[in-house]
C-alpha cells in the first residue's frame, strides 16, 4: 500500500467563536479522485487552504506528500482557489506563461492541448471573458502541471453549462493513465458524481464519511439519497 | 436513469449503484447476447469514460476485470478486443447463467418457496416460450 | 531554472501586472473622463509655468515643488500592488506559489522600486526638456539656470530613491495588515503614516532646509550636488534597515497569521 496522500489528525481551526475545522481526522489515499462534499461553510474549503498552507491549523496536525503542508510542498500540489479569479490584464496566452515561469511541472504543449480541447482562445484578455472562459483557463493552470496532487475548490461555482461541460470533458480526458490524485470540492454534485471514486463527505468542519464511492452507493445510493441521509439537519424545513 | 449508447454497446448506468459493477455486468451480457460481435473492437476507456461521464480509473477496472475473465484482449497499440473465440464466450455465459439461477434459487428459497413451487410456476407461465433471447 | 532566474521572474510579472476587475466593471466613459481631466490638468500646470516664464517671474527650481507628495505616493504604490491580489482575488494563487514567502513579498517591493524609478527618472527627463525650451526660447534663462534646476532635481530625486524602501515597505505593510492577525494594528500604522507624514510636511521648510534642500529649491545660492547632512544619510541608512526589517516581518505574518 502506498502512503496516503493526505493525512489529518484531530485538525482543528478556529476563526474567533467560528470553528472552521473541528477535530476532524480523514486519512486520503493517493491515486484517486476524490469528492470532498458538503454544504457551503461546511469546512472544505478550511481544509483546503490547510492542506495548501495558506492556513495554519490551531490543534491537531495535517500531512500532505508525507510533510507538513508549506510553500515546499506545493511544489507537488496544483490548487485552483475558490472563487479565485485572473489578472485582468493578462491575456489567456500570458496566464499559460506565467504558469510556464513560476509553477513547476507545468507543460506547455499539455496546456495548449486543453487550451485547444476546451475551445479557449488564446490571444483574448481574461477582462473579456465570460466567467466560465476564465474559468477553464484557470483548470488548464492547475491540469497541465505534472505534479502528484492536484486540488480543485469549487470548479464549477459559478459558470455556465457549456464551461462546465467543457471542463468536466477536460478532467475526464486528462485524468486516464495518470497516477494523480485529485481533491474535488463541490456542493452541487450533478454530472460530476460518475468522477469521484473516493468521498469526503463533511459538515460542521468534521468529515462524517469517508471511503469508497462505490462503498457509499452500495450503503446510501446515489448521492441525492446520501444527502437527504447523512445531512438530515440541514434538509428540514 | 438514461440509455447511451457508446459504438455497439448500450449502457444504462445508475448513479445510485455501484458503477464498477454495472459497466461491468453490462458489457458482460453485451457479449453473452452478441450485442457486441466476437473480435469486434471495444470502445477505449477515455471514450467509455467521457460518454458516461466517469471516472477513467473505474471503467478501467471494470476492463482489466473482463480481460481477466477472457472475454476481451487487449492488442498492442490497437486497443481492447471482444474475444474472437466463440467457446470462451459460451463457457462464459454459461457459468454466468448457473450463478444467476443460484441467486434466483436462493432469493426463491428466502421466500420459503421450494423448486416444486418454482417449478410448477415456470410450467404454468413460460412454456409456451422456447427460452432464447428475451431481456 | 534556478532560483535567482525565479525571483526575477516574480518581479518582472509584479512589474508588468496592472488593471483591477473594480475598474473593468467601471464603464469606459469614466476612464475617458480621467484622461481628460488628468491632460487638462497637466495642459493648466504647464501654460502657468511657461506664463510666470515668459513674464520671467519664474524661478525654475520652484518647477520641483510639484512633486512634493511623492514620498506619500510612493506609500500608496506599496499598498496598491498587495492590496491588488485581494482587490483581484487571485491571492490565492500568489500565496501557493512554492516559494518562500520573502521571494513574493520582496518581488513586490523590489518591482514598486524598479516603477518608482522609473517614473522618477521619466519626469527628471521631462523636467530637463522643460527647462531647456525654456532657455532656448527665452533670452532670460541661461544655461546655467537650466544646469542648477537639473542638479536640484537630481538632490531631490536622490532623496526621494533613498527614502523609497522604506515608504514602500510601509504601503506593503500597511496593506497586508487587513489581511492578516495584523489587522488590529492596521488604523494604528495609517494614523502613524498620515499623522507622520502630516507632521512632516506641515513643517516642510524645516526638514527641507535641515536637509538642506529648500535653499535648492527657492534660493538663488550656488547649487552643489549632494548637499544632504551626514544625519540625512545615515537616517537614509537607518531607513534601509528598517525597511528590510518590515519585508522580512510581512513575509513571516504572510506564513504563519494569514487569516483568510
Amino acid at each position: 500500500m502506498t502512503q496516503p496522500i493526505v493525512i489529518c489528525q484531530q485538525a482543528t481551526k478556529r476563526y474567533g467563536k467560528k470553528t472552521a475545522l473541528d477535530k476532524l481526522t480523514i486519512t486520503i489515499p493517493t491515486g484517486r479522485i476524490v469528492g470532498v462534499l458538503g454544504p457551503n461553510g461546511c469546512g472544505k474549503s478550511s481544509l483546503f487552504r490547510a492542506i495548501t498552507g495558506l492556513i495554519r491549523v490551531d490543534e491537531g496536525s495535517i500531512e500532505v506528500l508525507g510533510q507538513q503542508p508549506g510553500w515546499q510542498t506545493n511544489r507537488g500540489i496544483a490548487y485552483l482557489p475558490d472563487r479565485g479569479r485572473w489578472y485582468p490584464n493578462h491575456s489567456a496566452r500570458q496566464a499559460l506563461e506565467w504558469g510556464e515561469s513560476l509553477l513547476p511541472g507545468f507543460d506547455m504543449d499539455t496546456a495548449k492541448r486543453l487550451a485547444n480541447f476546451m475551445d479557449v482562445d488564446l490571444e483574448m484578455k481574461l477582462s473579456g471573458m465570460s466567467r466560465g472562459q476564465e474559468a477553464r483557463i484557470l483548470l488548464i493552470l492547475c491540469m497541465a502541471r505534472n505534479v502528484p496532487l492536484i486540488i480543485l475548490d469549487e470548479p464549477f461555482a459559478g459558470i455556465d453549462v457549456m464551461s462546465r461541460e467543457a471542463i468536466i470533458s477536460g478532467l475526464i480526458d486528462y485524468l486516464e493513465n495518470r497516477n494523480q490524485s485529485v481533491l474535488i470540492s463541490t456542493h452541487d454534485i450533478q454530472e460530476v458524481e460518475g468522477l469521484f471514486d473516493y468521498t469526503v463527505m463533511m459538515n460542521q468542519g468534521t468529515a462524517i464519511w469517508s471511503g469508497e464511492m462505490d462503498d457509499l452507493r452500495a450503503e446510501y445510493g446515489s448521492l441525492h439519497n446520501v444527502f437527504r441521509t447523512l445531512y438530515k439537519k440541514e434538509w428540514k424545513p | 436513469m438514461e440509455k447511451q449508447q457508446v459504438g455497439s454497446l448500450r449502457f444504462q448506468i445508475d448513479f445510485s449503484q455501484p458503477l464498477h459493477e454495472q459497466i461491468l455486468d453490462q458489457v458482460r451480457s453485451a457479449i453473452a447476447k452478441g450485442e457486441i460481435g466476437l473480435g469486434e473492437k471495444m470502445p477505449s476507456v477515455r471514450e467509455l469514460a467521457q460518454e458516461l461521464r466517469m471516472n477513467p480509473n473505474t471503467v478501467m477496472r471494470a476492463y482489466q476485470e473482463l480481460e481477466r475473465d477472457g472475454l476481451t484482449e487487449k492488442r498492442r497499440g490497437q486497443g481492447t478486443f471482444v474475444t474472437s473465440s466463440p467457446e470462451r464466450v459460451q463457457v462464459f455465459r454459461t457459468d454466468l447463467a448457473a450463478k444467476y439461477i443460484d441467486a434466483f434459487l436462493a432469493q426463491m428459497s428466502s421466500l420459503g418457496l421450494t423448486w416444486t413451487d418454482v417449478k410448477a410456476y415456470i410450467q404454468q407461465n413460460h412454456t409456451s416460450d422456447k427460452g432464447g433471447d428475451r431481456s | 531554472m534556478n532560483s535567482s532566474s525565479i525571483f526575477w521572474a516574480l518581479v518582472r510579472h509584479e512589474w508588468k501586472l496592472k488593471g483591477s476587475w473594480r475598474r473593468q466593471n467601471r464603464s469606459p466613459v469614466t476612464k475617458w473622463w480621467w484622461i481628460i481631466y488628468l491632460s487638462l490638468v497637466i495642459i493648466a500646470a504647464l501654460s502657468t509655468a511657461t506664463y510666470y516664464a515668459i513674464h520671467e517671474t519664474l524661478h525654475l527650481q520652484n518647477l520641483w515643488y510639484t512633486t512634493l507628495g511623492f514620498p506619500y505616493m510612493l506609500f500608496f504604490v506599496g499598498f496598491g500592488i498587495l492590496k491588488r491580489e485581494w482587490e483581484n482575488d487571485t491571492h490565492g494563487w500568489w500565496l501557493t506559489l512554492p516559494y518562500p514567502r520573502h521571494w513574493l513579498i520582496g518581488a513586490k517591493w523590489v518591482a514598486a522600486w524598479l516603477r518608482m524609478l522609473l517614473v522618477v527618472t521619466g519626469l527628471y527627463v521631462l523636467g530637463a526638456l522643460y527647462a531647456t525650451v525654456i532657455a532656448l526660447c527665452l533670452s532670460h534663462y541661461t544655461f546655467a539656470d537650466v544646469s542648477s534646476f537639473l542638479l536640484s532635481g537630481l538632490n531631490w530625486f536622490l532623496l526621494i530613491v533613498g527614502f523609497s524602501p522604506f515608504l514602500l515597505a510601509i504601503g506593503l505593510l500597511t496593506a497586508e495588515s487587513q489581511f492578516t492577525a495584523l489587522r488590529p494594528i492596521s488604523p494604528i500604522l495609517w494614523v502613524l503614516f498620515m499623522g507622520g507624514g502630516g507632521l512632516m510636511y506641515s513643517n516642510t521648510g524645516a526638514w527641507l532646509r535641515g536637509s538642506g534642500m529648500s535653499q535648492q529649491f527657492t534660493d538663488n545660492q550656488p547649487i552643489i550636488f549632494l548637499p544632504f547632512t551626514w544625519q540625512v544619510l545615515a537616517f537614509m541608512g537607518a531607513s534601509w534597515l528598517i525597511a528590510y526589517g518590515i519585508i522580512r516581518t510581512c513575509a513571516y505574518v504572510l506564513d504563519k497569521k494569514l487569516s483568510l
